[in-house]
């Protein structure tokens, strides 16, 4: 479902060139809950920047949904990450001044869908989410978690194509964390694609497939029932 | 997604409450002040004969003869001679024919318990009051004969009747003007002011309406009390009245009315025989010019509207400038703290135009406000113009004008002032401000 | 030590906010400057010496409402019962009004006609006084020399008697213009081959009845006056209270006889006030514009301060917890305002000047005086100063550690 293959992404400053991304390949099928890791400075922002056509970049191709969406305008861009891409991130990114109903409304509200429709989707993702009581509080009325699965309700609001996380649990305390993980797991079991970014190694072995960024290249690694075995495809260093 | 726009940017106003009535105040004080300002500008520059600015006209001839050229206005005399205003009635070629000045009359009425007053009357040939669309709720204009004759019959204001004959008509009453008793004739309208004045301009073309109308060619019999500008190219001794309507002094303002451009077309040929055959005789010495001119160039020629009148309106305007440029920064700078919700949104598929959208929604509530705020400082405003300005009085009032000129005034305001910092803020780079760390 | 350098850089970075600040101070900088000089040009025309004694002078209208024949009958009377009143010092009848915007005027030359052989014929246009007896202790004019009108000069004629000969007495800038170098005493002047007047004295510059013409000292006083159907009263009071005397004198006046008019009384002040009120106006409505102006520009420091200083909270923490006082944060942002005033002053001096060509071009009035620039800099710089001293010493404040807090 979504293929990147020999991204190149350049960071140019008037000293410095960064090569943050360089021959960047990547496949994840419809459905997998794919977990990319990496050391800090190794690309993972880069990358999910580009997965979450955030950035664009200078080489290479990337497909979703078997589109090619590499050379898009700002415009088309954004109507693909509005209808395509769910995103959830660390900071959680909730609007403040919004209640809980209008902050899962903000993506459709760029879609120039009817009132009524809007209404539908957003109780029914709450409800998914077990916050459909509240979706008159505030963001500031909830935990960390509550909040995190607020930012999930919103992500599933536009019935995406697939999941983009950006450390899910990195705010939050042990319980919540796998609150949270155990619902990402819930809706991967629905059929949802997940592509999760990730630091912590016990995080990242929840996910059925582990990718791994050194230096803006991939080293791929899966995990199959907690037992690391390296791919076949490249010859790299495993991290356990 | 209106109403969307309009409920984020009523939010966001409210986060910042001290900076959002910062600038709905500096919006509303320049607004206001430009209101004031063009009300009064728009009431002065009006001519209130535009509708017929193509079918009369005011005559000049140029009788002059000094080299100079007469010393005001465009250089040739705005008014005529006794000796051509006769001419020109008596002709009868215009379908319509007004000769006007300016008197005061003593007013008194016999028997009454109002005192003996001075009043301001137009001393007027009776197409006066078709011409220039004088209303009359009682009684009529006076005949042609007593037109002609200058007979003493009176039309008055509504309030002079009143004054006099407060439980009855006037129509029929008489009244003794300067010593001679006058019928009344006919009642005009107290609501009727026409400002400015521009059948006479001269002196303060906004003044009160005038409260006595009679026939022009009383004149002819006598002097009235003059209360316009008399003035002469050469020294003449005039020691009788006789001397003074045979003089060269010129006094009396003329105007044409046409029924149509073959009217106008005798007319100007009739002036044209009338001065070669006046030249010949000695008159017209310089030039055998003759200028009919429109309200419009009227209006301009009499500089109504005053070079100050003017500097205050571009004074205004460059005071709008400077609250506009506050709004600018202001508005730079409160939406630089949208950066991060700007960037969610645009993660969430919005585009760099529903950004850019939005935040005008904002800057245009922010000049709305100050619209609004502004038109009741105009009040003010007006007010203080009223006090300032004692001619002003029945002019500087919210009109029409400021309505429309408020809203205009908004939308330019919130749209010039909300350019730069919405664009800004939807080149928002969403990735920037999406990590926590 | 100045941090000019390091804030003129972050200014350059970001430098959409400082362009807009500069512009629009460097507009309220012209503004300012023009209003400010504007205003001063045309108090002074205002306050110029009238030449008179305003203060303590007042006017009153009479008509008698039969036929003329009356009319020097009522002036006789009304004179005497005027000077018999307490309150009056000396009281004059007048044909024209000095200050009051209407009057004759006329053209006086050194010769009958235009073109003498030989002899070069000067002209001047003035405004004429035709007065009574007293008429210089109630104007209050200061005769300097050759002497006043003799007792029997002064004479009321109907139009059908014109004199064809009268002294007269001329202000000194006439005399100059007709007489230049020569003694004007005994000098004859006329209007054209009408009337020939011989001049017996010259007065300091007074004011005839048009101020707004180019010769507003140009006045000529004539002891004939001309019976027309009314006349002015010119009436000296040395009561404080002028209005209380001026009802006072017209009820008088009012009484002596039921055929008359009489009315449009005025203190002279009053009168002074009327024909400048165009003037007054301005005045009022730019100062309300200067001040309104400078207000709207402290609002928008004082909101732009508090906001760009809540920006910089992390990094004001990190200046203090590096060894800044709090005097070197209100110095640093303090500067940071002056040097925003200092681009301001250098476009907004062109932008004053080019204004004030503009306007001379295009409305004729007077150019800019150029130090209103340095001076309205000077308000702008105080103004916006004094608005940022809030929002500043708040900031000098916060303490060191906000640098550490993070967010």
């Amino acid at each position: 479902m979504l293929e990147m293959k020999s991204v190149k992404k350049v960071y140019r400053s008037s000293l410095v060139e960064t090569h943050a991304l360089r021959d960047f390949n990547l496949s994840v099928d419809q459905g997998e809950f794919v977990a990319v890791t990496g050391p800090s400075g190794s690309g993972k922002t880069t990358f999910l920047n580009i997965a979450g056509l955030l950035e664009t970049f200078e080489g290479g191709q990337y497909l979703l949904d078997g589109s090619d969406v590499s050379k898009l305008s700002d415009r088309e861009r954004s109507q693909i990450r509005n209808e395509k891409i769910g995103f959830i991130f660390q900071g959680f990114n909730l609007i403040s001044d919004l209640n809980l109903f209008d902050n899962v409304d903000v993506p459709l509200r760029y879609r120039g869908m009817k009132a009524s429709e809007r209404k539908d989707r957003i109780m029914s993702s709450l409800e998914r989410v077990g916050l459909a009581a509240r979706a008159k509080h505030y963001p500031a009325q909830l935990s960390g978690g509550q909040q995190q699965r607020v930012a999930i309700a919103r992500a599933l609001a536009g019935e995406p194509r697939f999941l983009l996380a950006d450390e899910p649990t990195g705010n939050l305390d042990t319980l919540m964390a796998r609150q949270v993980m155990e619902m990402l797991e819930e809706i991967n079991g629905e059929g949802m694609t997940i592509v999760m970014v990730t630091h912590d190694p016990d995080l990242a072995r929840r996910a059925e497939r582990n990718i791994q960024i050194v230096d803006g290249q991939v080293t791929d690694f899966k995990l199959y029932q907690g037992i690391a075995q390296p791919a076949q495809e490249s010859a790299s260093e495993t991290i356990s | 997604m209106l109403g969307y726009y309009i409920r984020l940017s009523w939010l966001s106003l409210k986060k910042t409450p001290v900076l959002s009535t910062l600038m709905v105040l500096a919006v509303a004080v320049g607004i206001g002040s430009c209101l004031t300002i063009l009300t009064l500008y728009g009431a002065v520059s009006s001519n209130p004969m535009a509708h017929k600015n193509e079918s009369i006209a005011a005559i000049q001839l140029n009788t002059w003869g000094d080299e100079g050229g007469y010393y005001e206005n465009n250089n040739i005399p705005v008014s005529l001679t006794y000796l051509d205003a006769k001419a020109l009635y008596d002709a009868d070629v215009a379908d319509q024919l007004v000769l006007t000045i300016l008197a005061g009359m003593a007013v008194n009425v016999p028997g009454a318990d109002q005192d003996a007053s001075v009043e301001e009357s137009r001393v007027v040939t009776r197409d006066f009051f078709d011409m220039f669309d004088v209303p009359l709720i009682e009684g009529a204009t006076w005949s042609e004969r007593a037109d002609q004759y200058g007979e003493p019959v009176a039309i008055l204001n509504e309030a002079l009747a009143k004054k006099y004959w407060p439980d009855s008509e006037a129509v029929g009453k008489s009244m003794e003007l300067e010593g001679v008793a006058h019928t009344v004739v006919g009642v005009v309208d107290e609501g009727w002011n026409m400002t400015p004045s521009v059948y006479d301009l001269y002196g303060e073309p906004f003044r009160d309406a005038p409260q006595i109308y009679i026939p022009f060619f009383q004149v002819a019999e006598k002097q009235l009390p003059f209360w316009g500008n008399m003035s002469g190219w050469k020294v003449e001794d005039i020691r009788s009245h006789q001397d003074l309507l045979d003089s060269e002094l010129v006094w009396i303002y003329a105007w044409a009315g046409f029924s149509s451009e073959q009217n106008r077309g005798e007319f100007e040929q009739f002036l044209r025989g009338f001065i070669d055959q006046q030249h010949e005789q000695g008159r017209y010495p310089l030039s055998q010019d003759f200028y009919l001119q429109t309200p419009e160039q009227w209006l301009d020629i009499f500089e109504v509207v005053s070079e100050d009148d003017k500097l205050l309106l571009l004074m205004s305007f460059a005071f709008l400038s400077v609250c506009l440029l506050n709004s600018v920064v202001l508005l730079l700078a409160k939406f630089s703290r949208h950066a991060p919700e700007a960037g969610v949104r645009r993660a969430l598929g919005a585009s760099k135009s529903s950004i850019f959208i939005q935040h005008l929604s904002e800057s245009l509530m922010i000049a709305l406000l100050g619209a609004a705020l502004g038109l009741v400082l105009s009040l003010l405003g007006l007010a203080g113009v009223r006090q300032l300005y004692d001619n002003y009085t029945g002019i500087a009032s919210v009109s029409t004008l400021t309505y429309v000129a408020a809203i205009a005034l908004a939308l330019l305001a919130g749209v010039l002032s909300g350019l730069l910092p919405s664009f800004k803020i939807s080149r928002t780079a969403p990735a920037l401000y999406l990590k926590a760390d | 030590m100045l941090e000019t350098g390091p804030i003129f850089r972050a200014m350059l970075r970001r430098p959409a906010g400082p362009l807009l600040i500069i512009l629009q101070l460097a507009i309220t900088i012209a503004i300012v400057s023009n209003s400010l000089s504007f205003i001063q040009k045309r108090s002074e025309f205002i306050n110029r010496e009238p030449g008179l004694e305003v203060e303590g002078l007042l006017k009153i209208w009479a008509k008698p409402d039969e036929s003329r024949g009356n009319l020097d009958d009522m002036i006789e009377e009304d004179l005497r019962f005027l000077n018999d009143q307490s309150t009056v010092e000396s009281v004059i009848a007048i044909n024209g009004l000095p200050m009051g915007g209407m009057g004759g005027t006329s053209g006086f030359a050194t010769a009958p006609t235009m073109d003498v052989e030989g002899q070069q014929v000067l002209s001047a246009a003035a405004s004429m006084l035709s007065v009574t007896e007293g008429w210089l202790e109630t104007l209050g004019a200061t005769l300097i020399r050759g002497e006043n009108f003799a007792f029997d000069d002064y004479q009321r004629f109907r139009p059908e008697n014109n004199p064809t000969s009268s002294p007269i007495i001329v202000t000194e800038v006439i005399a100059e213009q007709l007489f230049p170098d020569q003694n004007p005493i005994g000098q004859s002047i006329y209007i054209g081959e009408l009337v020939s007047f011989t001049v017996v004295g010259v007065i300091e510059n007074m004011f005839g009845h048009q101020l707004y013409w180019e010769w507003p000292y140009h006045t000529v006083v004539i002891p004939k006056m001309q019976l027309s159907e009314s006349s002015n009263y010119l009436i000296r009071t040395n009561e404080k209270s002028e209005e209380l005397v001026l009802d006072d004198l017209v009820a008088g006046l009012r009484d002596l006889s039921d055929n008359r008019i009489v009315g449009d009384e005025k203190t002279m002040t009053t009168i002074a006030r009327d024909t400048y009120s165009g003037e007054y106006a301005m005045i009022t409505l730019l100062s309300i514009v200067v001040f309104l102006l400078i207000g709207v520009n402290a609002l928008g420091v004082v909101g732009l301060t508090s906001f760009w200083i809540s920006q910089r909270r992390k990094q004001i923490g990190i200046r203090r917890a590096l060894g800044a006082s709090r005097t070197a944060i209100v110095r640093y942002f303090l500067l940071e305002n002056i040097m925003l005033v200092a681009g301001a002053v250098a476009i907004g001096g062109i932008a004053a000047i080019s204004a004030s060509i503009y306007m001379v071009k295009a409305y004729g009035f007077e150019p800019l005086a150029w130090f209103y620039i340095p001076a309205s800099a000077l308000v702008v710089l105080l103004i916006t100063l004094g608005a940022a001293i809030f929002p500043v010493n708040k900031a000098s404040r916060i303490s060191p550690v906000e640098a550490v807090a993070g967010r």
